[in-house]
C-alpha cells in the first residue's frame, strides 16, 4: 500500500512570499523531468491561476501539462464549498441520510466554523489523490498561516467530537446500558445527567436535541474520519516526504519561516529539506552614483538601496547560523508580472531543482 | 444602566495575515493613551503576541490583563483562539453567572463542579470542539470587557477597548458562528450571550471595524471579501488602512541606457511592482469608495521609534470623512 502511494511535498509559508507559485514551478520542473506531479492549492493569485490555465475552483484535479517523456502536471484548485456537501455524499450511502445531516441547524454552525472542516477538505482530496495511483508526486500549497501543519490533525480533532465516549454522554440508546448496575455505573449516570442538565440549561434545549441526533446521524462518517486521519499520519512521515520552506530575505519573513520550522519539530517531522529565499535581489554591489536615482526617482531609489542592504545582513545571518533553517537554502530571483506564464514557471522550476540538487542529493522518483 | 456604562468604545482590527494588523492595533494603542481619554485595553486574540511585545510586555500569560508600562493607563491581555480549555469553560461559566436559573443550578457547585466537570476527558472533549462555542466564547470576552470589565484595582470601565483580532478568514467565522448560535437556537445562556454580544458589535456608537491590507492583489481582494461578509451581518461598515506603501518609482531617464543588466532588470522589476500597486490602490478606491480609506501608511522599518512615528501618522476611525 505504502509503495503505491505518491511521494508527498509540503510546501510552507508565510502570505505573500511566492509560496503558490513555487509550489506551482517545482510540479512543472518534475514534470519536464518525466515525473507526473499534481499540486494541490487552496486560493492562487489570479494572474498564477491564469499562467496555468486554471479558470475556475474545482474539485477535481485540471491537467496543465504534458511532456513527451511521459510527465505531466496537474493542479487542483480546491473549492471549499462545494466539496463539503460532495464529501458528505461520498461518505453517507443511506439514502436520504446525508440531506438529513446537511440539513441539520447544528451541523451548518460547524460548516461556519470552517477551521478543521476547510483543511480536513484539503487533506482528504490529498490522500484521495495519493493513493490514487496516478500521480508519482504531491506537492500540497499549505494554507498561509502560522500553524500551517494543524491541518495534518484536522481529521483527528474533527474525531474528537464523534468519540465514542463523547457519544455515549449524549445519546438516548446508551442509558440501557449504563442502567445496568453497579456503583460506577450509577455514579457515572448520575454525574451524566447532572452534567447533561447543565449543558441543557446551558446551550438550550434545542441546541442538545440537534447535538444528539448529529451525533447518531453522522456516525457512518467516523469510521472514514478514522482512516483518513491515519492515512495522513503514517504518508507525512514517510521517509521520502519533503518539505520547502518559502520565504523572503526579509527580518520578519526570516522570522516566520523560523516559526515554520518549529511547527515541523512540533509535528514530529524532520527539518525542513530547503529553503526558497524568494525575490533575492542581485549579489553585486549597488549601483554606485548618482545617474541611477533617475532610473526610479530617489525615495524608490533609497528604499530598495536599503533592501538590498538588509538582505545582504539577512542573508549572511542565515549562512553563519549553525541552527539553520533547513537542510538546503536557495536563493531566487524576483520576476516581473508581465513574464509571468508557464514558460516562466518552467524555467524558474528548472532553477530551483537545479540550485537544489547542487545542495543536497534531492531524490524524487516514480512510485 | 445608566448611560455611561455603554460607552466602552470596541476597535475591531483585522485583514489578511502579515499585512500589519498587530502593527495598526498598538499604533492605535498608542494614540489613545497620548490622547489621555480614559483607559484602554488592548487584546491580542491572535495569540501571536506581536502587538504585546510592541508594546513593551513579553510576559505573555493567558487572558490575565497587566498594566503596561511607560504609556498612559494602558493594559493588556491575550486571550488564545485555541486557548485551553479550562480557561475557555470558565469564561463560558462566568458569562452565565448573571442567569438566574443556571446561577441555582450551580450555585455553591462552582469549585466543585469546575474541578470535576472541567477534569472529566469527556467533557472537555466535548467542549473543545463543540459548534459555535469557541467563537461565542472569544467574543463573549471582549464583550465581557465592553460591558461589565473593570480597570484592575478600581472601579473604572474601559474607556477603549482594542482588539488585535484574527485574520480575515477566522474573523468573519467569529462573527457568523456567533450569529449562527442566535439564529439556530431560540434559548439558553449561550444563546442570549450571543445576542448580547451582536447587539454590541453591531452598534455603530460603540463599535469601529479597521481593516488592513497592503497594495497586493490578495489582501485587498480579501479586505472587500471580509466587507461583505460583515455586511451581511449588519456590522458597521469598516474603515480601510492601506499598509506598507512603497515610495513610487518615477523614472527621468530611459531604463535602456543603463549598462548593468542584472540592476537594470531589476529596476524594470521595481518600475512595473510601482505600476502595478498604483493600479491596485485606484480600483480599490473606486471598489470601496475613498472615502472609506482611513490611512495610507508607508513601510516604517522596525525599530524604538516605530509606534510614535506611527501613532502620528494614523487616524481613528471617529476621525474619518466616511459618513455611516
Amino acid at each position: 500500500m505504502t509503495q503505491e502511494r505518491s511521494q508527498l511535498v509540503l510546501v510552507l509559508g508565510s502570505g505573500g512570499v511566492g509560496k503558490t507559485s513555487c509550489s506551482a514551478s517545482l510540479g512543472l520542473g518534475l514534470a519536464e523531468s518525466g515525473l507526473k506531479a499534481v499540486v494541490i492549492t487552496i486560493d492562487p493569485a489570479k494572474r498564477l491561476a491564469q499562467a496555468l490555465g486554471l479558470e475556475s475552483l474545482s474539485n477535481e484535479a485540471q491537467k496543465i501539462i504534458d511532456f513527451e517523456n511521459g510527465g505531466s502536471m496537474d493542479a487542483l484548485w480546491l473549492d471549499n464549498k462545494s466539496a463539503f456537501t460532495d464529501l458528505i455524499h461520498r461518505k453517507i450511502s443511506t439514502p436520504g441520510l446525508a440531506e438529513k445531516i446537511l440539513n441539520n441547524r447544528l451541523f451548518k454552525i460547524i460548516q461556519e466554523q470552517l477551521g478543521g472542516i476547510e483543511e480536513y477538505l484539503a487533506v482528504d482530496k490529498l490522500l484521495t489523490l495519493g493513493n490514487s495511483g496516478e500521480y508519482d508526486i504531491c506537492i500540497l500549497d499549505t494554507p498561509p498561516s502560522r500553524h500551517a501543519l494543524d491541518f495534518l490533525e484536522s481529521p483527528e480533532h474533527l474525531l474528537k467530537f464523534f468519540d465514542e465516549s463523547v457519544l455515549k454522554l449524549f445519546l438516548k440508546e446508551d442509558e440501557s446500558e449504563a442502567k445496568k448496575s453497579g456503583f460506577w455505573n450509577k455514579l457515572f449516570t448520575s454525574t451524566r445527567a447532572q452534567t447533561l442538565e447543565i449543558f441543557k440549561r446551558f446551550l438550550g434545549q434545542g441546541f442538545m436535541g440537534e447535538l444528539s441526533s448529529l451525533l447518531s446521524e453522522s456516525r457512518p462518517v467516523h469510521q472514514s474520519l478514522r482512516e483518513t486521519a491515519q492515512g495522513v499520519k503514517e504518508w507525512v512521515r514517510q521517509d521520502n516526504t519533503k518539505s520547502i520552506l518559502v520565504s523572503l530575505p526579509e527580518s520578519y519573513p526570516i522570522e516566520e519561516a523560523r516559526l515554520l520550522s518549529s511547527e515541523l519539530r512540533a509535528h514530529e517531522l524532520h527539518k525542513a529539506d530547503l529553503l526558497i529565499l524568494n525575490r533575492t535581489l542581485p549579489d553585486s554591489p549597488f549601483p554606485q552614483g548618482p545617474e541611477f536615482e533617475r532610473y526610479l526617482g530617489k525615495e524608490a531609489t533609497a528604499d530598495l538601496k536599503e533592501r538590498h542592504k538588509s538582505q545582504q545582513n539577512v542573508i549572511e545571518s542565515i549562512s553563519s547560523d549553525s541552527q539553520s533553517i533547513a537542510n538546503a537554502t536557495i536563493q531566487i530571483a524576483p520576476f516581473s508580472h508581465a513574464e509571468m506564464g508557464l514558460p516562466m514557471l518552467r524555467s524558474l522550476g528548472k532553477d530551483i531543482l537545479n540550485k537544489w540538487k547542487s545542495q543536497d542529493q534531492t531524490s524524487f522518483s516514480k512510485t | 444602566m445608566s448611560e455611561t456604562l455603554s460607552t466602552t468604545q470596541l476597535h475591531f482590527i483585522t485583514g489578511k495575515g502579515g499585512v500589519g494588523k498587530s502593527t495598526l492595533a498598538a499604533s492605535l494603542v498608542k494614540k489613545l493613551s497620548d490622547r489621555n481619554e480614559g483607559p484602554v485595553l488592548l487584546i491580542d486574540m491572535q495569540g501571536n503576541g506581536h502587538a504585546l511585545s510592541l508594546l513593551g510586555m513579553e510576559d505573555r500569560t493567558n487572558f490575565e490583563i497587566k498594566f503596561i508600562r511607560d504609556m498612559n493607563h494602558v493594559w493588556a491581555c491575550r486571550i488564545m483562539p485555541k486557548s485551553s480549555f479550562r480557561q475557555y469553560f470558565s469564561l463560558l461559566l462566568s458569562m452565565g453567572q448573571h442567569d438566574s436559573t443556571f446561577a441555582q443550578l450551580t450555585s455553591g457547585l462552582r469549585g466543585k463542579f469546575v474541578d470535576t466537570i472541567l477534569d472529566n476527558k469527556v467533557v472537555s472533549a466535548f467542549v473543545d470542539v463543540c459548534p459555535g462555542l469557541e467563537p461565542a466564547a472569544l467574543l463573549g470576552k471582549v464583550h465581557y470587557e465592553c460591558t461589565e470589565g473593570l480597570v484592575p484595582e478600581s472601579d473604572h470601565r474601559w474607556k477603549h477597548v482594542v482588539v488585535d483580532a484574527p485574520s480575515t478568514g477566522h474573523c468573519l467565522m467569529l462573527f457568523k458562528s456567533t450569529q449562527a448560535l442566535i439564529d439556530v437556537f431560540g434559548s439558553g445562556i449561550v444563546f442570549k450571550q450571543a445576542k448580547g454580544i451582536m447587539d454590541y458589535m453591531t452598534n455603530p456608537k460603540l463599535s469601529n471595524f479597521y481593516i488592513v491590507a497592503t497594495p497586493e492583489e490578495l489582501p485587498l481582494k480579501e479586505a472587500q471579501d471580509l466587507a461583505k461578509g460583515l455586511e451581511t451581518l449588519n456590522i458597521p461598515a469598516p474603515l480601510y488602512t492601506i499598509n506598507r506603501l512603497k515610495p513610487k518609482a518615477e523614472n527621468s531617464a530611459p531604463i535602456e541606457s543603463l549598462e548593468d543588466l542584472e540592476w537594470k532588470r531589476i529596476v524594470e522589476i521595481e518600475v512595473e511592482r510601482s505600476e502595478l500597486e498604483s493600479e491596485l490602490i485606484h480600483s480599490f478606491e473606486s471598489d470601496v469608495s475613498k472615502d472609506r480609506i482611513l490611512n495610507y501608511l508607508p513601510e516604517v522599518p522596525h525599530s524604538q521609534e516605530l509606534l510614535s512615528q506611527l501613532s502620528e501618522m494614523v487616524k481613528l476611525h471617529s476621525e474619518s470623512d466616511f459618513k455611516r
